[in-house]
């Protein structure tokens, strides 16, 4: 059996033993195809997201787990390490004891929102430099596969900071059980004598989900779909009111702004950069599966890669909020499509033409993306004299833009050049 | 300095929408298929219960058509209103005039 069919096996298996859920069990199988790979499963409490952790892990590292639960007390030598007392007292060495932790391939945290801040800081350590540190000694983590869970509305949670959210590649949310799973589950139960982890077997061993990974890490994207990709990030993040340095967040920054209407104006904390590496792994890795991916596929990863990167302005339901601003997204593809917004950037990057730089002008004023490219070349035209300060987009719409600094840059760096 | 995938990302586009540029004038054949849905949008929900609304709206004929019932007894009421608002624009004048008068009087008799 080559791995590609393991790897499809291993969603099948979850699947025969985790009722409903299966988009989230697509998506959990498909997020294990990069190294270092995190996963956070978000639902209310009894919707089954531990043992969904539980499934996952088991199917790819056998006993190789370890979990750490955030509802019992964690102590630092369960999570990093522990001196070795024996060699303190008798040789006056300082050794650790790297905690199982660290070591097993497969880790696991239940109930994220419940891990004490110091844990959630030596975990978002090591995710983020793939290392730990203990009493002044380091130790490399190597590959792993990390599935945690939370239920962030339980009122005994800690608020762990964003940025160790934006370092779990996807968040899926489970749904509770509709009338009919409800009696598939309980068939479930009883065909497994209420086991259902222990009956999960070890699909694949860690070495083949190594060898997966680095098939899949060499799969070449398609230009066009890594473009649709960061043009869809760059559309959750773009603000011609620089919301990410401003003091004042929409919606209040959006008043008699030009782009009320747009994405821009229902997100108040933009996605981060890693939003695209995560889109770019699944795309990778749904190529490698399937032999294909689209950008149907691409928006459809996107629900599961924002959701724990993302503020919205309006917080009603997430995922339905997302799925409004996904749908608005695919018309502003095709519109960018219809205006030939990419063919025209094309042809002025060849050479300056009144007429397309026209056509481009109007189209800029109905897309941020696009006009943040415009304007990069507009000062370049300006400064060799082809296009008068007057009749950029930048002046003419009485934008400000971040590169209006780079221009004060060049001039600073012009005035002081080294002796 | 431009990225070779960027550059790359932009000669795909063009390949698949291809514009024709000859000096001033730029061409292209417009092969746009809508994705729109053809599902009526429930507009009387966003009108009456301020419901929000996708960004395309696809109405249902009956729904139109009582829509453009409804504006033209809005119209017919706003002329109705404007002859009412005339009618109290002179009786204010008039009264104005006589206060006027009035005044006068008081004050110079």
């Amino acid at each position: 059996m080559n791995i590609r069919s393991k790897i499809l096996d291993l969603e099948r298996e979850i699947k025969k033993r985790f009722v409903g859920n299966e988009e989230a069990i697509h998506m959990i199988v498909l997020n294990q195809l990069h190294p270092r790979s995190a996963t956070l499963i978000r639902a209310p409490r009894g919707v089954g997201k531990s043992t969904l952790m539980l499934l996952t892990l088991k199917g790819i590292c056998g006993d190789d787990l370890v979990v750490i639960s955030g509802a019992s007390e964690v102590k630092r030598g369960e999570v990093i390490g522990r001196l070795h007392i024996p060699s303190l007292e008798k040789e006056g060495v300082e050794r650790v004891l790297w905690a199982a932790f660290m070591k097993a391939k497969g880790k696991g945290l239940d109930e994220v929102n419940r891990l004490n801040p110091y844990t959630t800081a030596n975990i978002h350590h090591m995710m983020q430099f793939g290392e730990a540190w203990a009493y002044g000694q380091k130790t490399g983590i190597g590959d792993y596969t990390l599935v945690a869970n939370e239920n962030p509305t339980d009122a005994t949670s800690f608020v762990h900071p964003p940025p160790f959210y934006d370092r779990f590649d996807i968040c899926v949310f489970l749904d509770s059980l509709t009338l009919s799973e409800k009696f598939q589950l309980q068939e479930l139960m009883d065909k497994y004598e209420n086991n259902i982890v222990e009956s999960m077997p070890q699909v694949l061993s860690f070495e083949e989900l190594e060898e997966a990974r680095r098939e899949v890490s060499n799969v070449d994207l398609d230009p066009e779909l890594i473009g649709y990709i960061n043009l869809l990030v760059r559309d959750f993040q773009v603000c011609i009111r620089d919301k990410e340095k401003s003091e004042t967040k929409p919606p209040t920054l959006c008043e008699g702004c030009h782009f009320i209407r747009d994405i821009c104006s229902a997100v108040k904390e933009p996605l981060s950069e890693r939003a695209t590496v995560a889109l770019t792994n699944l795309a990778k890795a749904t190529a490698w599966l399937y032999g294909k991916c689209s950008l149907e596929d691409i928006i459809h990863m996107a629900l599961w890669v924002l959701p724990h990167r993302i503020t919205l302005v309006r917080k009603r339901n997430l995922l339905a909020d997302l799925r409004d601003l996904l749908d608005r997204e695919i018309i502003k593809m095709e519109d960018r499509r219809f205006r030939r917004e990419w063919p025209l950037l094309n042809e002025l990057l060849k050479e300056f033409n009144s007429a397309v730089y026209n056509l481009a002008k109007e189209a800029a004023v109905e897309d941020q993306a696009f006009a943040e490219e415009l304007i990069k070349l507009e000062e370049r035209w300006v400064k060799e004299g082809k296009l008068k300060k007057e009749e950029t987009l930048t002046v003419q719409m009485g934008w400000r833009t971040p590169t209006r600094w780079e221009t004060l840059s060049d001039e600073r760096s012009r005035r002081y050049q080294p002796i | 300095m431009v990225s070779e995938r960027f550059l790359k990302f932009l000669k795909e586009q063009a390949r698949r929408s291809p514009i024709r540029v000859d000096g001033a004038k730029i061409s292209w054949e417009d092969g746009r298929e809508r994705r729109f849905s053809s599902k009526p949008s429930d507009m009387l929900g966003s009108l009456y219960l301020g419901e929000k609304l996708k960004e395309t709206v696809v109405m249902e004929r009956g729904v139109a058509a009582m829509l453009k019932h409804r504006l033209s007894e809005l119209e017919k009421e706003n002329i109705r209103q404007r002859g009412t608002i005339r009618i109290l624009k002179f009786i204010i004048a008039g009264l104005a005039v006589i206060i006027i008068l009035l005044l006068w009087r008081l004050f110079t008799v």
